[in-house]
């Protein structure tokens, strides 16, 4: 197995819940909530997530869409995800998924491309991870377009995600 | 500057005229703004080459023996979107016959095929999967808890 290294923690998961921990294996940095594994192959058709404690349910939803998915198109003739893409798409995930986000869908495109995305509460949010392993951001707003961005998933798009990402956690009212 | 990778459109392909594209398991969204199910837009992305979207022509089948389930034949698991000729237009493609022969793994639809050639940004392939009706469902995660 392979550790793929975590980028620095954001205090993204809401004060009701403690971090979750890294499990397993005496090299974890223990200041790092979690860590990604990812399988020696550079193809891998399977993700694996360790947590101490409680995982989110949001987090264990999406690795198991996430493995449904590498598992249902890995004979179709599709260029492989590579585990940078996939690393990127998890860091993502892990950075953003609140308590109460709805689990998002993710879909394959055929030159090896994972977009994560949701299409609810008057918002559609895709992040688009590419095969080099940039990540896209688009968010549109049906009830203001002109608030629709599309860029770099960089500082600016990182907070316009957490931003968009709070509206579709709201609970229905 | 738009690349249509040397193709030019086919006048004889109808506006109304029904574009098949295939679907892989996994690509199909439900859009809650929408009230639908629909293609996730990267499924509108041009293949791995780049220039071109694969299609198939829907009136082209029934002279060749063939229906609309054909185009997923030895695909299990895969699903179909319809695309209009006229709204791949309005969105600057050209539509064109590319009908397949000698390929190395051959299909039934092979002579129906065609393509949607020129570049499609992320927004083109967005207005492309919002437009499109599933007609036939690719497989789908099915959530557990």
């Amino acid at each position: 197995m392979t550790y793929v290294d975590a980028l620095p923690r954001l205090p993204l998961w809401g004060s009701r819940r403690s971090q979750p921990r890294i499990d397993s294996a005496s090299s974890v940095d223990p200041t790092q909530a979690h860590q990604e594994l990812l399988s020696d192959d550079p193809e891998p058709t399977r993700i694996e997530i360790k947590v101490h404690g409680e995982a989110p349910a949001e987090l264990k939803s999406s690795v198991r869409q996430l493995n449904w998915l590498l598992n249902a198109n890995s004979c179709s003739g599709l260029l492989p995800v590579t585990v940078p893409v996939l690393s990127t798409a998890l860091k993502i995930l892990i950075q953003t998924l609140q308590e109460s986000t709805p689990t998002p869908h993710f879909a394959l495109s055929t030159e090896g491309s994972l977009q994560i995305e949701w299409h609810e509460a008057g918002y559609d949010v895709e992040i688009r991870v590419d095969k080099q392993a940039t990540a896209h951001l688009f968010i549109g707003d049906f009830n203001v377009p002109s608030n629709d961005w599309e860029g770099l998933l960089d500082f600016e798009g990182r907070s316009r995600l957490l931003q968009v990402i709070q509206e579709l956690s709201k609970p229905e009212e | 500057m738009t690349d249509y990778a040397g193709f030019e459109d086919d006048p004889t392909i109808l506006a109304e005229d029904q574009l098949l594209r295939r679907l892989r398991p996994g690509q199909l969204v439900h859009d809650g703004n929408l009230g639908r199910d629909r293609p996730s837009s990267i499924s509108m992305s041009n293949d791995q080459e780049g220039l071109v979207m694969s299609i198939y022509l829907e009136k082209e089948l029934p002279s060749k023996g063939l229906t609309t389930g054909d185009v997923v034949s030895g695909h299990p698991g895969y699903g179909i979107a319809a695309l209009k000729a006229d709204f791949c237009r309005k969105e600057e493609q050209r539509v064109a016959r590319d009908p397949v022969s000698n390929s190395p793994r051959p299909h039934p639809c092979d002579p129906a095929h065609g393509v949607v050639a020129g570049t499609k940004k992320e927004s083109r392939q967005r207005h492309l999967a919002r437009s499109a009706l599933v007609l036939l469902e690719p497989a789908r995660y099915q959530q557990s808890r």
